[in-house]
């Protein structure tokens, strides 16, 4: 009869290991700034590198999950995070109007570029990005798109607008993953198509292929690329349990000389990838 | 395809160096699924039970919602959790989201359905004569129950096993509610899932068979439970 | 005093389907009592009723004059039954004899008395306690589930068909052991089974059950018909070797009525006797003699076609002189004798 417990004694056990669990997560309530960002600054390394930084100088944790913009805006606007570092000035912009959020600062670009196979079939290589667009809109060449919503799946969305060319969602030759930055560009290079990435990636990727990587870099500085990183904090006011202390903390640190003076010293491959803007 | 032959070298590399990183994504899994699995066995096997041993009214439908939500999907229970305890969500301040007990929480619901249902297949399949052999033997009402589970018990075991499986393989809810967060509530689905983002497809397989490692110690133990 | 079992108004159903219907019956103490009738007569759900295992869906049983149900634990826990299908526990041999001894939270000597219930049906505890559940042939698992009734010391013990399907060594143990019981804590013995011999030879009585309902009691030979009409006031009844079984038409419908014949009104005719104007007779093979332990005389089994009839003579008549089973025989009974059930 042994190993199993009586209905009570198992009750018992059971609110014992809730109050474990709970308490645990009540009683530990870290001085940790709540910060979600896009999967760009998170899968190039940025953070891993600043956050160490962002302790000595403020004695505070962050911690931060990386989704796409998308869902990053959306956990702000749900007061689940303290501050959100993300790319889409569009969004962004209407986030705040929204009165979702406060204090947005520029921090930092990297640019975007349209990567396709070494042998170019729709012939874009340094072209402008709307000669381009346009050029595989007229050969059909296959084009992948992110197409999950994230920050550069928005900019890919504008620069086809921006080129007055309708969005070919629908077109066969346009594919859409759904997926991450690296996995479009891999699918790029099984697909023979043209995609657009950010550069920080695009290095990534490059270094794995270990300078055999079927996609390069064919439309590069056209000034439509650039990509504007800004901070957020989430509006105290809608969100009373947000720590607007710990956001402010943080934007103002990443915003300033030092944070500022280690972007521009982030290297990933030896390749500078973002450039830092904050006015203050 | 070498990535699949350097991964087994990663993964051989990452546990024989004590690499933080992956020991945490362990822990964290580790942590979590127990967790997750307590919650799931102290309710699911009582709940199991009652279903497959007692006739009630409403017996057949209950059967059939719990046979129904074995097909939960991970990422749909992720955003039901994740409904209720964002901060503006209802247990919004219990402070759930991005912690393990929040993911327990949604592996918990992952786990339920699966141990009640073969909890209760298993007492349903126990043979009609046990009760009469139970009975006859003088055994009351509690002694019965008590004996009828103890002779499932193989059955049950099946069922934490299979529930098991399901907790340590999702990533669905450890993404949606845990975040993902390094050091915090990265599992090692989560950590799969975000160096196959990266295009580390090695470092995924390496954390792949560290998660299969991790089963088969569990599944080897639970057998020689079983043997016993 | 009162009886030991008191059925009243007994109804029991199973899918709205009537499988037992005593309307009055008694049982008194420290008897051994045979339970015959066909598969699916009602027999296994008898003595789940009597073993408290079920409740009747209709009517009371008295126990020991007291009303008792299977909610009743105590009373419940004298009365022990060894369902036809004896499941064993996924235990060790030890942990399935002495279950019944834990229910009853009575762990006192527990190893000696384990051990001891498994020599009474001839399994050595050395070899068998310590022996997982599925490493038991069927009569080593049956053996095992009859000493776990043993070992409680039953005042009433149950045997659902103990000996069906079970090798002869195996059978003989548990005969054995429960004729043991019943000798040593005078512990009632009620047996159903289809082994009439060994009903006979122990049981002081024999209840036929036919279609749910007692149908007498006693030691009579049943023949279920069809029945055939023979005209001038006769029926008869075929049997498989072209003899007939010949009785006086019964009151009621004949072709559901059930004929019984006593064993004192059957007796068996020398080699050259010649029967009486009035007798009928039948040719048929002795199949056993037994000695009636208690009534003195002989119990005879003769079968003709496929039907037993069972004889009793006096140890001293002059037709047993000579006769071994195996031998033709001749049995003559006069058709008035027999009794018919509706």
């Amino acid at each position: 009869m042994k190993g199993t417990g009586s209905p009570a004694k198992g009750f018992i056990l059971l609110i014992a290991l809730l109050a474990l669990m709970f308490g645990a997560a009540w009683a530990a309530e870290p001085q940790a700034v709540m910060m979600a960002t896009t999967t760009s600054t998170d899968d190039t390394g940025l953070l891993d590198y600043l956050a160490p930084h962002f302790k000595t100088a403020t004695g505070y944790e962050l911690r931060w999950t990386a989704t796409g913009t998308g869902k990053a805006l959306e956990l702000g606007k749900n007061c689940d995070v303290d501050v959100l570092l993300v790319h889409a000035p569009k969004a962004e912009m209407k986030f705040v109007e929204e009165g979702n959020g406060i204090n947005r600062t520029l921090v930092m670009y990297n640019d975007f570029v349209i990567t396709g196979p070494a042998a170019d079939p729709a012939g874009i290589k340094g072209k402008t990005v709307a000669e381009a667009l346009s050029a595989i809109a007229a050969k059909k060449s296959p084009f992948v798109s992110r197409g999950d919503n994230s920050g550069t799946h928005k900019m890919e969305q504008e620069l086809w607008t921006a080129s007055n060319l309708p969005l070919p969602e629908k077109e066969s030759w346009y594919i859409s993953t759904g997926q991450g930055m690296l996995v479009t560009i891999n699918v790029a290079a099984e697909k023979n198509g043209y995609t657009l990435t950010d550069r920080g990636t695009y290095i990534k990727y490059e270094s794995d292929k270990a300078g055999k990587a079927p996609q390069v870099i064919l439309v590069e500085g056209d000034a439509p690329l650039l990509n504007q990183y800004s901070v957020i904090e989430v509006n105290p006011k809608r969100c009373a349990k947000v720590n607007n202390m710990l956001a402010h903390q943080f934007a103002v640190w990443v915003t300033g000389p030092q944070a500022q003076k280690l972007i521009q010293e982030f290297k990933l491959m030896g390749k500078p990838l973002f450039t830092p803007n904050a006015k203050r | 395809m070498d990535f699949l032959y350097h991964g087994l070298l990663e993964a051989i590399r990452l546990l024989l160096s004590g690499d933080p990183e992956t020991y945490s994504a362990v822990a964290a899994t580790l942590k979590v699924s127990s967790y997750a699995m307590a919650a799931s066995l102290l309710m699911g096997i009582p709940l199991g039970f009652v279903l497959g041993h007692l006739r009630f009214p409403g017996r057949r439908q209950a059967r059939l919602a719990v046979d129904t939500l074995l097909s939960l999907p991970t990422v749909f229970i992720g955003l039901m959790v994740y409904a209720f305890i964002s901060r503006q969500g209802p247990l919004g301040h219990m402070g759930l989201l991005f912690t393990l007990p929040g993911i327990a929480i949604g592996q918990t619901l992952l786990a339920l359905p699966v141990v009640i249902a073969l909890t209760a297949t298993a007492v349903e399949s126990m043979d009609a004569n046990l009760r009469v052999t139970l009975r006859s033997l003088g055994a009351n009402r509690r002694q019965l129950m008590r004996a009828t589970l103890w002779e499932a018990r193989h059955g049950i075991l099946a069922a934490a096993l299979n529930a098991y499986g399901r907790v340590m393989t999702e990533v669905g809810i450890s993404m949606m509610v845990g975040g993902n967060i390094k050091w915090h509530t990265r599992t090692i689905t989560t950590a799969i899932a975000l160096e196959t983002n990266k295009g580390q497809f090695a470092m995924g397989i390496a954390l792949g068979l560290i998660l299969l490692l991790i089963a088969f110690g569990v599944t080897a133990a639970m057998s020689l439970l079983r043997g016993k | 005093m009162a009886p030991l079992y008191q059925l009243d108004r007994i109804r029991h159903h199973y899918n709205g389907h009537t499988v037992l219907a005593i309307d009055d019956w008694t049982l008194s103490a420290g008897s051994i009592t045979g339970l015959v009738g066909a598969n699916g007569c009602g027999k296994s759900t008898l003595l789940k009723l009597l073993g408290f295992v079920e409740r009747p869906a209709e009517g009371e049983i008295l126990f020991n004059g007291r009303r008792t149900t299977p909610m009743d634990d105590a009373t419940r826990r004298t009365v022990v039954l060894l369902p036809q299908e004896s499941h064993l526990l996924k235990r060790t041999v030890f942990a399935n004899v002495a279950y019944g001894l834990r229910v009853r939270q009575d762990r006192h000597q527990e190893r000696e008395r384990v051990a001891q219930a498994l020599e009474w049906v001839g399994l050595p505890a050395d070899a068998f306690a310590r022996r997982p559940w599925f490493a038991l042939s069927g009569g080593e698992a049956r053996r095992v589930a009859l000493a776990a009734r043993l070992v409680l010391r039953p005042q009433v013990l149950l045997l659902d068909e103990p000996t069906t399907s079970v090798d002869g060594a195996s059978a003989q143990r548990m005969k054995a052991a429960a004729l043991y019981a019943h000798r040593q804590w005078g512990t009632s013995l009620i047996v159903a089974s289809h082994d009439l011999a060994w009903l006979h030879e122990i049981c002081h009585d024999v209840i036929h059950l036919f279609a749910g309902r007692i149908l007498g009691t006693g030691l009579q030979t049943l023949l279920f018909g069809p029945w055939l009409d023979l005209g001038a006031g006769r029926v008869a009844m075929a049997l498989t070797d072209g003899q007939r079984f010949v009785a006086l038409r019964p009151a009621e419908q004949a072709d559901a009525a059930v004929a019984a014949i006593d064993p004192r009104r059957l007796t068996l005719l020398c080699s050259d006797q010649a029967p009486s104007q009035a007798q009928a007779i039948m040719e048929g093979i002795l199949s056993s003699l037994t000695l009636d332990p208690r009534a003195g005389g002989i119990n005879a089994s003769v079968t003709v076609g496929h039907t037993e009839f069972r004889v009793h003579l006096p140890a001293d008549h002059p037709a047993l002189a000579g006769l071994t089973p195996g031998r033709a025989a001749r049995i003559a009974y006069a058709p008035e004798d027999v009794r018919w059930y509706a």
